[in-house]
């Protein structure tokens, strides 16, 4: 039904998609996934006819039943493309909090589509409108058709776009990224519900991510882009189980499945239990940038056992832990209100240990690990610590280190606060300089970066950085709050590797915070689970993986797709 | 990915707009401070056979009812306007910064109490509060600069403010503070110079702002005072010899303007540097 | 409606914090005026005597809440400098009298001119998708906002009434004797004061527009299958109104300092050329009225738009 035939996009004279040829048929589910900035989305947009009047064909086409609806070298028939889309292709976009015109009712901006493309009446209009938001699973359908979008809830916005994609009966619906800005018990409900329209429907989705595990699970085909290419393509099962690229293996490796873990702890046995060895020996990063010092592989087996052990004392203790949070803006005039967001935690880390911390977005993961760090003094209960000043790693490298600094500087400074405040810490300038350089090897960085800011670094550069300052001064205890999330998946390999090197050589303890159960499987010895501001779950990250007590755990789990 | 917090000076862009503002206010300034030295003629001699000649090359912008060469006087304008611009911005930019970085960062009581004056002043249209201050202390040069640095203060905080608002939860602060920087040096080395960029913006507004509020004030015959030159109090002087001498108000006019429009056209420039 | 309770309170309290801070600034700092009235007449016991007749003597508690309830009863209070005749004083009410119609006329016709012209501009503006129109514009746009409105006045003065003759520089007329003559002189005052402002809610609107455009919404618009100009006038507009609005309430206070100065140029008999010379002869009961009517003024206008915003903003209507 569609096709795109070896497809290239241009912005402003650089290609962002080369030759991309794509075939769908009636019914079908086709995944397209990559990475960031592999041309997916782009290449939606110019099947819907959506890209900007910047955008230019540079070769190949795109048909609709063997209608060409655009093709190289000549201008986007506008009036063409308005019979379409809506009508035969309509798109669900990624983000339910702005795709929908926040000054207009929900339901006119449903209506919309049929005024556009049918003659119905206006008593009509309503009616389809109200029954297509019933089959979408909304409640309160005359509720919601009178309100506007701020009222409802993402999953229910979200609901909404996919009752307009799907109103007209389109054959073709595009889905870009349609659940990744929702919690994960509302991503479950809206896949299931794409899955249920496609079969009623029986229309295409074309559907874009960069979940690996989400398009095993519902697509019936797969693409693999990268750089605006489609390095891979065939049936789902074909290409996981057996990918023939390079890039398509290590994809699928960085993020593993809940099924390969198993594989790997199996095939170990149980009696060390802790697969992080073997894990780290495949995903040896290509680049070899933090390949010094010893080789990862080797790190694994006897370090991991060796910092095991249980009898030293706990660097953290953390007993009947609440943390509060005060609501309300800092007006004189409003009270404010004072809301629990952590409630009764207890939990030890040991010295040399990792332990994991995971959750959906506000389940209080962040107030947990400020109120250690002495950032929100709202507590309620113990915090006994064996270090100073622990330091944290942030999520995102581009706000994390100060853009007005040199990199030397940077890691000078954490030196020179610390002699500020304790005279017999305070260093000379040679000294200074000298751990800031010794710091900038450890981190897998060479003397160039030195006299560099953090404007001309890459993300992971930046992040090497930002763990290096953290550990300048030697804290023991470092949380690490999603350190990787914001990076490239092939890039988050090597910061977690060079993560482990340097736990290792330093003897570190990670709070290691993430919404990624995966890769707090990676890097974690214990994984503590938490859930509305409570731990529910704590234990052996094996344990955890393959027996979990809670079913939330469960959720979590193969929320992630497992 | 949440916002970005970085700043540019590096790399610095050069766009049409800098260059502009640049040459534009770069002429202004130069023929200003060289008129505190030399002018092309007197600008107080007065020459009855020249009276009202129109602009020619001899005098490019002519002369006035007096005959007096309209160029030099509009040279000695420029640089009262200058000078009193420049003194202005100096001390509210400064006070500006200082209360700006306590309050933005520190909050609080001082900060609630600062935000409402602020809001109140930020409302009310600056020249009248200028002219209210003046009333009170009364005319004269330095009481115009004193009247102008106060009205203006209010539009810095609010700036350097809310760039310490955002920044204050900036995740690199936030470690700042986990290494135990103090606070004094957390304002003013660490959040300091991410700030300028912006700060440039407003400082070039606030040029613009002056130099509109000061030959404003001395039109109205508030002000500056003779014998010190102003453009102002030439395009009121020139307004009764509209018919016969058009040109009389126009350069003093047309200078306010290139004036303004070269500091607003900086402003922009270094506003689009920051954001590309 | 709790907002609305909410909102006049604060109206309220910020007048009440105005008129105090008027009061100490006006009242309390100068010091004594009596000696400046009385210049060289001055001897010990006219002093006293008119002392007690300004009521000087009292606390200054009692003298704020004296000439409160004046205010609010319309008595105004008596001028320092012009006096009916030898032994009355000027009430500065009779002296503001009916120039305050003449500026509020002019900031209010100001107001219309800048929202009908420059919206359906803002609007063409970033309709039009011509690099040519965009360059003219800008460079018009930012030349207009660099002119201060009082060369404004003199360059319409000239064009309008030396060369084309529309209008007789000066030849005001009365409000009271003929209501369209009037607006017809007042068109070109209210012209120099708005263009400035026309100018920049213009750019304003358009860059609202443009980034409106950019929203994920439009791209949602499209891919229903709307045309360019459906979704400019059905979904854009309305939402890139919404800062243009706040933007028309924060320039309404220029807009009265606008007319203030404006006024000067065309002899317009406005309460400007009274603040003037008031301030030039130090004649501070006349200052202060004037500054608390300004005040009371913009505050109200400030509160109005609130209220509007309120009204067409769904986002906001239900806090």
């Amino acid at each position: 039904m569609i096709k795109i035939d070896d497809l290239s996009v241009a912005f402003d004279g650089t290609e962002v998609v080369k030759h991309v040829s794509l075939e769908l048929r009636d019914g079908e589910i086709l995944g397209v996934v990559g990475e960031s900035g592999s041309g997916k989305s782009v290449t939606a947009l110019t099947l819907m006819g959506l890209t900007a009047e910047t955008a230019r064909l540079t070769t190949g086409r795109i048909l609709f039943d063997d209608v060409v609806l655009q093709e190289a070298g000549k201008a986007r028939d506008k009036a063409l493309y308005r019979e379409y889309q809506g009508v035969r292709m309509s798109m669900v976009f990624q983000e339910p909090m702005t795709s929908l015109n926040p000054t207009q009712r929900v339901g006119r901006q449903v209506e919309e589509m049929l005024k556009l493309h049918t003659k119905l009446t206006a008593e009509e209009i309503r009616r389809k409108v109200l029954e297509t938001f019933e089959s979408v699973g909304l409640r309160d359908v005359e509720k919601v058709y009178a309100g506007y979008p701020h009222q409802l809830s993402g999953g229910m916005r979200q609901r909404v776009m996919i009752a307009m994609a799907v109103i007209l009966h389109p054959r073709l619906i595009v889905a870009d990224e349609p659940t990744t800005a929702l919690d994960v018990t509302v991503q479950n409900q809206i896949i299931e519900l794409l899955q249920e329209i496609n079969q009623k429907q029986n229309n295409a989705i074309l559907f874009i991510t960069h979940d690996l595990n989400l398009a095993r699970r519902i697509c019936h085909r797969v693409a693999v882009m990268k750089d605006g290419r489609v390095v891979e393509a065939g049936r789902t099962e074909d290409v996981f189980s057996h990918p023939r690229e390079e890039y398509t293996r290590r994809l699928i490796e960085a993020v593993p499945s809940r099924m390969k873990c198993r594989r790997a702890a199996s095939a170990r046995g149980s009696a060390e239990g802790r697969p992080a060895g073997a894990q780290s020996a495949e995903r040896q990063p290509a680049g070899g940038q933090s390949a010094e010092g010893q080789p990862a592989g080797g790190q694994g087996a006897e370090g991991r056992a060796a910092r095991l052990e249980r009898s030293a004392e706990p660097i953290v203790r953390v007993k009947d832990l609440s943390v509060f949070y005060k609501d309300g803006s800092n007006s004189l005039l409003s009270r404010k209100k004072k809301r629990c967001v952590v409630e009764g935690a207890s939990f030890e880390i040991y010295p040399g240990e990792s332990l994991g911390l995971v959750g959906e977005s506000g389940c209080g993961k962040t107030s947990l690990s400020r109120a250690l760090l002495g950032m929100n003094r709202q507590v309620q209960g113990e915090i006994m610590q064996r270090t100073i000043r622990p330091q944290m790693i942030f999520q995102d490298p581009y706000s994390s280190l100060n853009p007005a600094k040199t990199i030397g500087w940077l890691l000078q400074e954490p030196l020179r606060a610390a002699g500020a405040l304790d005279r017999t810490l305070a260093m000379t300038k040679e000294d200074m300089e000298a751990a800031a350089y010794d710091m900038l090897h450890r981190v897998g960085m060479d003397d160039r970066y030195f006299h560099r800011k953090p404007s001309q670094l890459s993300g992971g550069q930046r992040q090497r950085i930002s763990i290096g300052q953290a550990l300048i001064t030697g804290p023991g205890f470092i949380i690490a709050d999603e350190p990787v999330s914001a990076l490239d998946v092939t890039i988050q390999a090597q910061i977690m590797e060079l993560m482990q090197k340097l736990q290792q050589e330093m003897n570190l303890s990670y709070l290691f915070i993430s919404h990624d159960i995966n890769v707090v499987y990676h890097m974690c010895d214990r994984i503590m689970v938490m859930k509305e501001g409570k731990i529910i779950e704590i234990g052996e990250t094996e344990e955890i993986y393959n027996h979990p007590k809670e079913e939330y755990t469960k959720l979590l789990l193969c929320g992630s797709g497992g | 990915m949440g916002r970005k917090y970085s700043v540019k000076i590096h790399n610095f862009k050069w766009n049409k707009y800098l260059a502009a503002g640049l040459v534009m206010t770069g002429i202004a300034v130069l023929l200003g401070i060289l008129g505190f030295f030399w002018t092309p003629y007197s600008t107080t001699a007065m020459n009855a056979a020249e009276k009202f000649s129109p602009p020619s090359l001899r005098h490019i912008f002519g002369t006035d009812n007096f005959g007096r060469d309209i160029f030099s006087r509009v040279m000695q304008g420029l640089g009262t306007s200058i000078v009193i611009s420049s003194l202005v911005v100096l001390c509210s930019g400064a006070a500006g910064i200082l209360i700006g970085a306590l309050t933005g960062y520190i909050g609080g009581v001082l900060d609630e109490v600062v935000m409402r004056i602020t809001d109140a002043v930020n409302g009310f249209p600056s020249i009248l509060l200028t002219l209210v201050i003046i009333s009170i202390l009364g005319n004269g040069k330095q009481n115009v600069i004193i009247s102008m640095s106060i009205v203006f203060i209010p539009s810095f905080v609010r700036i350097v403010r809310s760039e310490y608002l955002r920044l204050r939860d900036a995740d690199y602060i936030s470690r700042a503070r986990l290494m135990g920087v103090s606070r004094i040096r957390i304002l003013f080395v660490h959040i300091l110079p991410n700030i300028f960029s912006v700060f440039w913006v407003s400082v070039m507004i606030g040029f613009n702002n002056a130099i509109l509020a000061e030959s404003g004030m001395s039109y109205l015959g508030i002000g500056v005072q003779p014998p010190d030159a102003s453009l102002g109090k030439m395009l009121s002087d020139a307004q009764g010899y509209l018919q016969r001498a058009p040109w009389y108000a126009l350069a003093p006019g047309l200078t306010i303007v290139w004036l303004v429009l070269g500091f607003s056209l900086f402003g922009e420039g270094i506003r689009r540097t920051n954001e590309s | 409606m709790k907002y609305l309770v909410k909102k006049v309170i604060t109206l309220i309290m910020t007048l009440f914090l105005v008129s105090v801070a008027a009061f100490l600034a006006f009242q309390i700092i100068p010091g004594d005026v009596v000696a400046s009235i009385l210049g060289m007449e001055a001897t010990p016991e006219r002093e006293e005597q008119l002392r007690e007749e300004l009521g000087l003597n009292d606390p200054p508690v009692e003298r704020y809440f004296n000439w409160m309830t004046g205010v609010l009863r319309g008595d105004l209070g008596v001028s320092y400098r012009y006096s009916k005749n030898m032994n009355e004083m000027m009430p500065v009410a009779e002296l503001i009298g009916d120039k305050l119609p003449v500026t509020l006329m002019l900031a209010f016709v100001s107001l219309i001119l800048i929202i009908v012209i420059s919206i359906p501009l803002g609007v063409w503006w970033a309709k039009s998708g011509s690099h040519v129109l965009d360059a003219v514009l800008g460079v018009a746009t930012q030349t207009a906002m660099a002119v201060p409105s009082f060369f404004l006045g003199i360059l319409v003065t000239y064009l309008f009434g030396i060369v084309l003759k529309l209008f007789t520089p000066g030849g005001y007329v009365s409000y009271r004797e003929d209501f369209a003559g009037f607006l017809g002189y007042l068109l070109f005052p209210a012209l120099s004061v708005a263009i400035p402002k026309i100018a920049m809610t213009a750019r304003f609107l358009r860059n609202s527009m443009l980034t409106e455009f950019g929203s994920d919404y439009v791209r949602t618009a499209y891919s229903k299958g709307c045309s360019r100009r459906r979704v400019m006038y059905r979904h854009v507009l309305k939402n890139s109104m919404m800062p243009v609005v706040t933007f028309l309430g924060m320039i309404i206070a220029e807009i009265v300092a606008g007319s203030i100065v404006v006024e000067q140029v065309f002899g317009l008999p406005g309460i400007g050329r009274l603040l003037i010379s008031s301030i030039n002869n130090r004649d501070l009961p006349v200052v202060e009225i004037l500054i608390l009517y300004i005040t009371f003024v913009v505050i109200f206008v400030y509160f109005l738009v609130d209220i509007l915003y309120r009204v067409i903003d769904p986002r906001i209507s239900e806090v």
